[in-house]
């Protein structure tokens, strides 16, 4: 029998200054909220105020959010298997908690749906075609590759799929939309802090993506990069159809939303997260080992 | 011999390649409006404008532009030498030049553009068919 190694009783130790064990110890610190502590009790009266189309479109969005983060946390297991596989203990650590905070943003959904809007009924009717292209097909296909498939390129377009275009074009830019509408509107103060807090977690989620990728890019170079901007070019479309459809459902949008708006907020933020995953081709990880996250 | 990139002969050659595409054709049966290109040049003496009139999966009209033509073209895609000789080349396809900040809609909107990634794509895929020369660019 050989003689299994451990890193933790090693001279390597854990890192505590890598990317995912800064992230990991955020997580602790920021990631440790209860979806059941948040008070609804003013945002049911809230939403019984609101007219037909106002509930219709948080309900048309809460059931996206609802459907999606289900599918982030049943898709993203075969990512900590490969790390548990390659011995990258500490991203595996962290994947943990990415995994126990998604479960917890299902929580806080299903919870809204439950306590504030009282639906009970099946909200696929929301779920247009390019969603069920991202969330049906796309996204469970390629974490699920990953079973049979650790190849870089494969890593790489899991984590494209997942973090760049699921939580970074679609979650992050709704949130922030969602966010908006409740902000803006003075309404559902519960709603707003839950949401405060799944912008917050998932910002890490979306860090660890950029350096999943960037690690990937850095140590297997083209092949890497070329995969990971084919993916997004493929994913884009569908990704943003998935905006779209949320608009051309309604003849007039309620809370004065504008498409533009949601547009340019996931341009930009895809823009620069991009450009840093970019500049590692040139600058390798340096950026990465000496500051955030 | 190659074709200086947005030149008049280049604009029409493409435009003889793109209706050669039967790949563009298929993608750009919605395609209903005509598309400026432009090269944006601190000097503006090496500013190049292309003005192409698509009409569902047809090239009309293809030749070199002026900014008189703005008015007239339903969308206008900006960028700088490098940035097109990326998407010309296809090293960076037209919609993660986009995305990435490198080129620019400076008319039109990216919501109206999104339906038509494809056959921008077969656009690209058919000015890249064109043998060309991009001076200025290393």
């Amino acid at each position: 029998m050989t003689a299994r190694s451990y890193v933790t009783t090693s001279v390597r130790g854990l890192r505590h200054d890598s990317p995912p064990m800064r992230l990991w110890h955020k997580s602790k610190q920021l990631g440790v909220w209860d979806p059941r502590a948040i008070d609804f009790s003013r945002d049911r009266e809230d939403w019984t105020r609101l007219d037909a189309q106002e509930r219709d479109t948080l309900l048309r969005l809460s059931s996206l959010f609802q459907a999606g983060e289900e599918s982030v946390t049943l898709d993203l297991l075969p990512l900590m298997m490969v790390m548990a596989e390659e011995g990258r203990l500490e991203e595996e650590m962290y994947l943990a908690a990415f995994l126990w905070e998604e479960a917890k943003h299902v929580e806080v959904f299903r919870r809204f749906l439950d306590e504030v809007a009282d639906e009970h009924g099946d909200l696929t009717r929301y779920h247009t075609p390019s969603y069920q292209v991202v969330f049906g097909d796309a996204l469970p296909t390629a974490m699920g590759r990953l079973r049979h498939d650790r190849s870089p390129v494969a890593q790489a377009e899991a984590s494209v799929t997942y973090n760049m275009i699921v939580e970074g074009v679609l979650a992050e830019t709704g949130y922030e939309g969602y966010h908006a509408i409740l902000a803006r509107n003075g309404i559902m103060p519960g709603m707003q802090t839950a949401v405060t807090y799944l912008k917050r977690d998932e910002s890490r989620h979306l860090a660890y993506g950029v350096y999943l990728l960037s690690r990937l890019v850095e140590e297997h170079g083209d092949p890497v990069w070329d995969a990971t901007q084919q993916r997004m070019e493929a994913l884009l479309p569908p990704a943003i159809g998935v905006i779209q459809e949320i608009f051309s459902s309604y003849e007039r949008m309620s809370f004065g939303l504008k498409l533009e708006e949601f547009l340019d907020f996931a341009m930009r933020q895809f823009q620069a997260r991009m450009t840093r995953i970019a500049r590692v081709r040139t600058e390798g990880l340096g950026e990465w080992e000496a500051g955030d996250p | 011999m190659s074709l200086e990139v947005f030149s008049d002969a280049w604009a029409r050659a493409c435009a003889v390649a793109i209706n050669d595409n039967p790949s563009y054709r298929a993608a750009a049966v919605t395609w209903e409006g005509s598309i400026l290109l432009h090269i944006v040049a601190s000097d503006p003496g090496s500013e190049r404008r292309v003005y192409l009139d698509l009409w569902r999966g047809e090239c009309r009209e293809a030749r070199s532009g002026t900014a008189t033509d703005e008015d007239a073209a339903r969308y206008i895609l900006a960028g700088d030498h490098a940035a097109w000789h990326q998407v010309l080349t296809g090293v960076t396809a037209p919609i993660m030049a986009i995305m990435m900040g490198k080129l620019r809609i400076t008319k039109g909107s990216l919501a109206e553009l999104l339906p038509h990634v494809e056959s921008a794509k077969q656009l690209v895929v058919s000015a890249a068919s064109v043998r060309a020369s991009f001076p200025g660019v290393a």
